[in-house]
C-alpha cells in the first residue's frame, strides 16, 4: 500500500477508535447520571403518596429543583409507593419498600427491602438484570454478596463487587432509594 | 534503449491500469481493515472497563472475539471468488491471504476463549475449569453450540497439521477443511446473543447501530460467499450449458478437453485465466479443479489442456462427450490485461504451456514477444504446432528449452542470460507458469536482467 494511503487509513482508524472510546467514557458517565436521576425520581414519587414527605425532600434536594421530572415520575412509577404502609412514628419505620427501577447497560435492577423497626431484615430483587448468560452469571454471583453486605452494614454504600460494576451500581442506587422511602 | 515512438500512448494506458488496479487493491484492503476497526470501536463505545484483572481480561476477550470474527468474514470474501476481488487481488494472493488469516485467526480465537474463561472466572471467583463448563452448559443454546464449534475447530486444526505431516491428498484435506464452515455457522448466533457489543441489551442508539452494523457485515460476507461460490456456478450451468464435446489424448501425453456451450463469450474469460472445473460425471462431481483455458471461447468452443498427474486428472481422459460441466470463474490475473510494459516474455513448462498458448493468441505484434517453452524433449510440449504457428503470426521468437533439469532456468548444459535471448527483457512483461522451482528460477533471472517487480506475472495454483 502506498505510504500516503497507509497514513490515511491509519489516521481514520485512530479517529474511529478514539470516537468509540470517547463514546464509551461518555456513555458510562451518562449511565451513572441517569441512574442518579432515576433515584431522585423514585424518591420524589414517594412524596405524592406517602407521609414521609420531609425525609424524602431532605434526602433528595435535586428533586425539588426539578419539578417536571418528579411530576412525570409520579405518573410512571406508582409501584414504588404501592406497598408502602404509613410510617406514623417519628422513628423506627417498618414495612416493605420497593426501590427505584434502575436501568443499566446489563439490564434493570430493582431491590425491595423489608424493614422492621428501622432495621433492614430482608432484601429481595424485583428485577435482577438482563437475562443473557453473561448477565445472569455476574448478577448471580454479585447480588447475594451485595445483599449480605447491606444487611450487615445497614447502609447502601457497600463496596463494589469487582468485575460486576454495573450490577453493584444498579443495586446500590435502588437500595438507596428504597431506604430513602423507608426514612432510614 | 532506443525511444519507441509508439510507446508513450501504450505505456500511459498500462500505467493508468496499474494505478487503477493498485488503488482498487488498497481500497479493498482498507475496507477489510476499517470494518474491523469499526467493530472494535463500537465495542469501546459499549464500555470497556479495565479497572481490575477480571474486567481487563474480559475486555481483551471481547476485542479478540470481534477481531477473529472480522478475520473470518474477510476469509469468506477473499475465497468467495468475487470477480472484483479476483481481478484486483489475484486468485493466488487471495488464497494466500485466506490461509494466513486462518492461521492467525485460530490463535486469536484461542486468546478470545482463554481470556474470557479466565476473565469471567476472576469476576465471579469460579475456577477456570468451572467457568469453562459454565459457558458450555449455562449460557444458552447459542453458547453451547459455539463451544462445540470451538472443539470442532481444534479437531480440524490438529487433523490439518497431521495431514500436512502425513502428506494427505489435497481432496482428503479439503474435505476436513470444509468443516470450518460449520464452525463459522455455529459461532454467529452467540455473537448476537452473548456478545455484549451486539446483543442490544442496553437498547441505546449505539447498541442498535452496532447490531445492524454487525448483521450487515455478516450478510455481505456470507451472502457474497453463497452467491459467488454456489449460485453463480449453478447459474452458469443453466445458462451456458457447458458440455464436454471431445477429449483428445495428445502425442505429448497431455489431454485436451474441448467443451461447447451457449454464448460462452459471455463468460468473458481473458486469455490466461482459469476456471475451477467440476465435471458432473460419476466419481468426479465432488471435486473442482483449476485448469487454464488453452484456447479462449471462439464460436462457442473452448479448450483446456490437462497433464495427467493424479487420479482426477487421469480420469479426465475417460470423460464421455455430453458430460455436463460446472465452471467457476474466470479466475486469475494472469492476462494480457495486466501488462505493464511494451514487450512480452512468455515462459511455460509442463501444463503451464496451456495458458501461454492462449496469451500468445491474445497478444498483438506491437511489441517484441519472446516465448520460452521448457521440456525434457520437444515431443513433450503440448500444442507445439499451434505455438509455432502463432509465434510466426505474431512475429514472436520461440525458444524450446530442451534437456534435463538443472538448478537454473535453462536445462543442463545450456548457459545464457535472459538478456541475450530476450534483449527487451528490461522493458517486457514476464509471464511464468510451471513447476514452482523452475518458475522461481525464471523470475530470478528476469529480475537479474533488469525486469522490474511489477512486470513479473506468475500463476500458481497455490492450494
Amino acid at each position: 500500500m502506498k505510504r500516503n494511503r497507509a497514513a490515511l487509513v491509519t489516521s481514520v482508524s485512530t479517529a474511529i477508535l478514539g470516537a468509540g472510546w470517547a463514546a464509551g467514557v461518555v456513555g458510562t458517565a451518562v449511565a451513572a447520571q441517569d441512574s442518579t436521576l432515576t433515584t431522585t425520581v423514585g424518591a420524589a414519587g414517594t412524596q405524592s403518596s406517602s407521609t414521609g414527605t420531609a425525609t424524602g425532600t431532605s434526602t433528595s434536594p435535586s428533586a425539588s429543583s426539578d419539578p417536571s421530572t418528579s411530576a412525570s415520575a409520579a405518573a410512571t412509577d406508582p409501584a414504588a409507593a404501592a406497598t408502602t404502609p404509613a410510617a406514623p412514628a417519628p422513628a423506627k419505620p417498618s414495612g416493605t419498600f420497593a426501590g427505584a427501577d434502575v436501568r443499566t447497560r446489563y439490564g434493570n435492577y430493582q431491590a425491595q427491602i423489608t424493614v422492621e423497626a428501622g432495621l433492614i431484615t430482608n432484601i429481595s430483587m424485583l428485577q435482577s438484570g438482563a437475562s443473557d448468560g453473561t448477565s445472569r452469571q455476574i448478577s448471580g454471583y454479585a447480588l447475594p454478596r451485595l445483599i449480605n453486605a447491606v444487611l450487615q452494614s445497614q447502609t447502601a454504600k457497600v463496596a463494589y463487587v469487582s468485575g460486576a460494576s454495573y450490577t453493584s451500581q444498579g443495586f446500590e442506587v435502588s437500595v438507596q432509594d428504597a431506604m430513602a422511602q423507608a426514612g432510614i | 534503449m532506443a525511444v519507441d515512438v509508439r510507446a508513450p500512448i501504450t505505456t500511459d494506458t498500462y500505467e493508468h491500469r496499474a494505478e487503477t488496479d493498485s488503488a482498487w487493491k488498497d481500497t479493498l484492503e482498507s475496507a477489510f481493515w476499517l470494518s474491523g476497526v469499526g467493530a472494535v470501536s463500537l465495542m469501546l463505545a459499549a464500555g470497556a472497563p479495565i479497572a481490575n484483572l477480571g474486567d481487563a481480561l474480559t475486555t481483551i476477550g471481547r476485542a479478540t472475539g470481534i477481531v477473529a470474527a472480522t478475520m473470518m468474514m474477510v476469509q469468506l470474501l477473499v475465497i468467495a471468488r468475487v470477480p472484483a476481488i479476483e481481478r484486483r487481488l489475484g486468485h493466488d494472493r487471495a488464497a494466500l491471504l485466506h490461509g494466513r488469516l486462518g492461521r492467525i485467526g485460530f490463535i486469536v480465537i484461542f486468546v478470545h476463549v482463554a481470556t474470557l474463561v479466565l476473565g469471567y472466572g476472576a469476576r465471579v471467583h469460579s475456577g477456570w475449569w468451572d467457568q469453562a463448563w459454565s459457558f458450555a452448559l449455562h449460557y444458552g443454546n447459542e453458547m453451547t453450540l459455539t463451544v462445540i464449534g470451538f472443539w470442532l475447530l481444534i479437531a480440524i486444526v490438529v487433523t490439518s497439521l497431521a495431514a500436512v505431516r502425513a502428506k494427505w491428498k489435497y481432496e482428503k484435506w479439503h474435505a476436513v477443511h470444509m468443516l470450518t464452515y460449520v464452525v463459522i455457522g455455529v459461532s454467529i448466533p452467540h455473537q448476537f446473543v452473548n456478545g455484549t457489543t451486539f446483543s442490544g441489551n442496553a437498547m441505546s442508539a449505539t447498541d442498535t447501530f452496532a447490531r445492524w452494523y454487525w448483521a450487515m457485515l455478516w450478510t455481505v460476507s456470507v451472502g457474497g460467499f453463497l452467491v459467488y461460490r454456489w449460485l453463480r456456478p449453478l447459474w452458469h450451468l443453466m445458462r451456458h450449458q457447458i458440455t464436454v464435446a471431445r477429449v483428445d489424448r495428445n502425442s505429448d501425453g497431455t489431454i485436451s478437453v474441448w467443451m461447447t456451450g451457449r454464448s460462452l463469450q459471455r463468460l468473458h474469460p481473458k486469455a490466461g485465466q482459469f476456471f475451477m472445473w467440476r465435471f458432473l460425471a460419476q466419481g468426479m462431481w465432488t471435486e473442482a479443479h483449476p485448469f487454464s483455458l488453452s484456447r479462449s471461447p471462439r464460436g462457442d468452443v473452448m479448450r483446456i489442456t490437462v497433464k495427467p498427474v493424479g487420479d482426477h486428472t487421469a480420469a479426465i481422459a475417460d470423460l464421455l462427450p455430453g458430460t455436463k460441466v460446472m465452471a467457476e470463474g474466470p479466475l486469475g490475473r494472469f492476462t494480457a490485461h495486466h501488462r505493464r510494459a511494451h514487450g512480452t516474455v512468455l515462459a511455460g513448462a509442463g501444463s503451464g504451456v496451456a495458458p501461454m498458448v492462449a496469451i500468445l493468441e491474445d497478444l498483438d505484434s506491437s511489441g517484441p514477444i519472446v516465448v520460452f517453452l521448457r521440456a525434457r524433449t520437444a515431443s513433450e510440449i503440448p500444442h507445439l504446432d499451434e505455438v509455432r504457428e502463432l509465434a510466426h503470426e505474431r512475429g514472436a521468437t520461440l525458444y524450446l528449452l530442451e534437456g534435463r533439469r538443472s538448478k537454473g532456468w535453462l536445462p543442463q548444459g545450456l548457459s545464457a542470460t535472459m538478456t541475450q535471448l530476450a534483449p527487451a527483457i528490461a522493458a517486457s512483461d514476464v509471464y511464468v507458469c510451471g513447476p514452482e522451482a523452475w518458475a522461481e528460477a525464471v523470475l530470478d533471472e528476469a529480475r537479474a536482467c533488469g525486469a522490474p517487480k511489477e512486470h513479473l506475472h506468475r500463476e500458481e495454483f497455490a492450494w
